[in-house]
């Protein structure tokens, strides 16, 4: 399959090969039949032929004849008989001259030749000397073009040689043109694999035509895709260690300033370790985002039953819903697995639930339903919150989107779950949808391709 | 009270006066080092610091501490690497502190033989805790005797000594995989689930993505080796927990 286009290219070189070899020998057969030059030759050959016989016959008798033709026989292949003018056997042996031909000739005085099969018959009216008429009668092999000439096996051999050398030919040339292609192909899918330190053979770097130029440009853009994505990596990590560092300064400070702060700054204390957390949080979370949008594949591929995760994190936000009184609860009973990153499919989830918990009236319930239809598991959040405006439904998957009556700021989401949830679909080869529910509510769909069931 | 707990170093002399704990944090961040010093002294313990790789690896097989806190972004020598050279030498006990938030490396740190991993930023009484929950089975020690030794089939372990061995063989285990292995055969037979056992052994409740303490089973499981009869030594009950089961009779 890897190699489909060596394949087109060489099958297509060969057979064109092949045909050009068998065009050429049937043009060259075809030429011979009708080839006038050839044919008066022929003629010329087999009027000597008969004047000479006639002349023998005259001069030395039939027995005479008779020898001149068997040489003539053994040295040329050519069969002839010399007849008298009123169609007598006089010398030589021809097994049944053709009577029309004789005829013709007769009549025209002229040499007459027909092709049948591999032989050529002709015959030649003469006169001796002595004014004596004959007719000459001969059956010569043909001399077929070189190709079509020796027995079938020779034949064979010849043509299975052809073929052969032919085909070697093809795949050198084949090889030639497509060896770059094939690298290039094998390059570039790495590189979208994630690998970005392929390149493409670098010894085709030195061919100084098109396809040369073509592996040194592609390794040169491979090059500055690894170097953009060396230094995100780079910065991200530079990013998360910068911010962090400060905010653990702060964290170990504010632990030591609850133990040395009196009771009435418990308040204000409580309010920093809120907002440090969730400055962390934050900056965990555009790490993640960041990351996960880099990949093209999940960075692993374990079975997850969506049942059992479902499950855990409903547990986990349940704890967090019981301070407003809500309950969260897994709906249906059925379980579908889903192939990839554990760790990812669970914030992916945990984000949607979470930001329903987040907008849930108090005392209300959050619906977690899984639904597993044919190919594709279907999770779907729903809460009785205020919902979103259907305007902005498809907005909300935006990192740090705001809704237009600011929301989202009064209940202190970091503004990226969702979008998190949408790259870590995508990376699942699923995705997410938002849409309202009656009589109020948000209800989030997350679509994902069930694992095969094998 | 023993104070420090070395296997490289059996011959060390259990010290008879009651000293603090000293602590070797390996940061480069040295505000950071100081506040955690602030916070941690008057808890009891000794706080000093290595502020690179290399000054932190030499001071770390020293000896002369009961708990390294090690971050794992280093100038010179990343963390990681530290930990490694550190481990061919010394069953001290390591916390790992983890600002890039990325599960790997704290994978990596346990499997390398980490006992436990705290992300950065860090709460500091998170950070006392869990300096608590590590020490608390090494302090122990000093109050058992050798009555105290289990035995289960091949393996035998002292708590008194902090040491166990395998068919006469000694096995260096980190404190954690110590502790763990000390559960586990004290549970000989029956299931140990893995809330009790995270907080018997890690002194804390288990999220739902924490692969830590499987990461400490396999660790025990790769020391330990196969049992002579093939079976595992450590059985995973799916959802549960962790077994050591009895097949082979054992002398308690």
């Amino acid at each position: 399959m890897m190699r489909s286009i060596f394949l087109k290219i060489f099958l297509w070189f060969w057979l064109t090969m092949v045909l050009i070899a068998l065009a050429f020998a049937v043009v060259l057969n075809l030429e011979s039949e009708v080839n006038p030059t050839r044919q008066s030759l022929t003629g010329d050959a087999v009027a000597l032929y008969a004047s000479s016989a006639a002349e023998v016959f005259e001069r030395h008798g039939a027995q005479a004849a008779s020898d001149f033709l068997r040489q003539l026989n053994q040295s040329s292949h050519i069969r002839a008989v010399l007849l008298s003018d009123d169609l007598h056997n006089l010398a030589g042996d021809l097994a049944n001259p053709d009577s029309d031909l004789l005829a013709q000739a007769k009549s025209t005085g002229q040499t007459q030749i027909e092709m049948h099969g591999n032989f050529a018959f002709a015959v030649a009216p003469t006169q001796s000397v002595s004014g004596k008429r004959y007719l000459f009668a001969a059956e010569l092999p043909r001399r077929a073009p070189g190709i079509f000439r020796g027995t079938l096996r020779q034949q064979l051999l010849r043509w299975t040689l052809a073929v052969l050398i032919s085909g070697m030919v093809c795949y050198a040339l084949t090889r030639y043109l497509t060896y770059p292609v094939l690298r290039l192909r094998s390059a570039a899918s790495s590189i979208a694999a994630g690998d970005f330190a392929a390149r493409a053979a670098p010894g085709l770097g030195s061919r100084r035509d098109e396809m040369g130029e073509l592996v040194r440009d592609f390794n040169q853009m491979a090059e500055r895709i690894q170097r953009l994505m060396d230094a995100q990596q780079q910065l991200l990590r530079d990013i998360s260690h910068e911010l962090r560092s400060p905010l653990a300064r702060l964290n170990v400070a504010l632990g030591l300033a609850r133990k040395w702060a009196g009771e009435q700054a418990t308040s204000a204390l409580d309010r920093i370790e809120q907002e440090s957390e969730r400055l962390n949080e934050m900056i965990g979370r555009l790490l993640t985002l960041a990351r996960v949008k880099a990949l093209v594949d999940p960075p692993q591929h374990v079975t997850v039953s969506l049942r059992a995760l479902l499950d855990q994190i409903a547990q986990d936000a349940g704890f967090e819903a019981s301070a407003k009184h809500c309950q969260v609860h897994v709906e249906g009973a059925e379980d579908c697995e889903v192939r990839g990153s554990h760790e990812l499919l669970h914030s992916a989830i945990e984000n949607v639930v979470r930001n329903s918990v987040r907008y849930a009236p108090p005392e209300s319930n959050i619906q977690i339903e899984l639904r597993c239809d044919g190919k594709l598991s279907r999770v779907v959040v729903r809460d009785h919150g205020p919902g979103v405006p259907e305007a902005e439904l498809s907005k909300i998957f935006r990192p740090f989107y705001r809704l237009s009556d600011a929301r989202e700021h009064r209940s202190g989401g970091t503004g990226i779950g969702l979008a998190i949830t949408q790259e870590v679909a995508r990376l699942h080869g699923g995705s997410v949808s938002a849409r309202n529910a009656q009589p109020h509510g948000l209800m989030v769909e997350i679509e994902l391709p069930r694992a095969s069931v094998s | 009270m023993l104070v420090t707990y070395l296997n490289c170093q059996p011959e060390i002399e259990p010290s008879a006066t009651i000293a603090m704990e000293r602590i070797l944090i390996v940061d480069d961040d040295v505000d950071l080092y100081q506040l955690v010093t602030q916070f941690l002294e008057p808890e009891g313990f000794q706080v000093e610091a290595a502020h690179d790789g290399p000054k932190g690896l030499e001071r770390a097989v020293s000896g002369d501490y009961s708990l390294i806190v090690l971050d794992l972004m280093l100038p010179d020598m990343g963390g990681l690497e530290v930990l490694r050279n550190l481990r061919l030498k010394s069953n001290v006990p390591v916390l790992i502190l983890t600002a890039r938030g990325e599960d790997i490396d704290r994978i990596v740190g346990l499997e390398i033989g980490a006992d436990d991993y705290l992300p950065k930023p860090f709460n500091p009484r998170e950070l006392l805790a869990r300096i608590r929950a590590i020490l608390r089975r090494t302090r122990e020690a000093a109050t058992r005797g050798p009555d105290d030794k289990l035995k289960v089939g091949d393996v035998e372990l002292d708590p008194g000594t902090r040491k166990v061995q395998r068919a006469g063989e000694k096995v260096e285990l980190t404190a954690v995989e110590f502790n763990l292995l000390e559960q586990l055969l004290r549970s000989a037979g029956r299931v140990v689930e893995r809330e009790n056992l995270a907080q018997e052994v890690l002194g804390r409740k288990l999220s739902a993505l924490d692969r830590s303490l499987d990461v400490h089973v396999s660790n025990l499981r790769k020391k330990l080796g196969d049992r002579s009869d093939g079976e595992e030594r450590i059985q995973t009950i799916r959802g549960v927990g962790y077994i050591y089961p009895l097949a082979e009779k054992s002398a308690n």
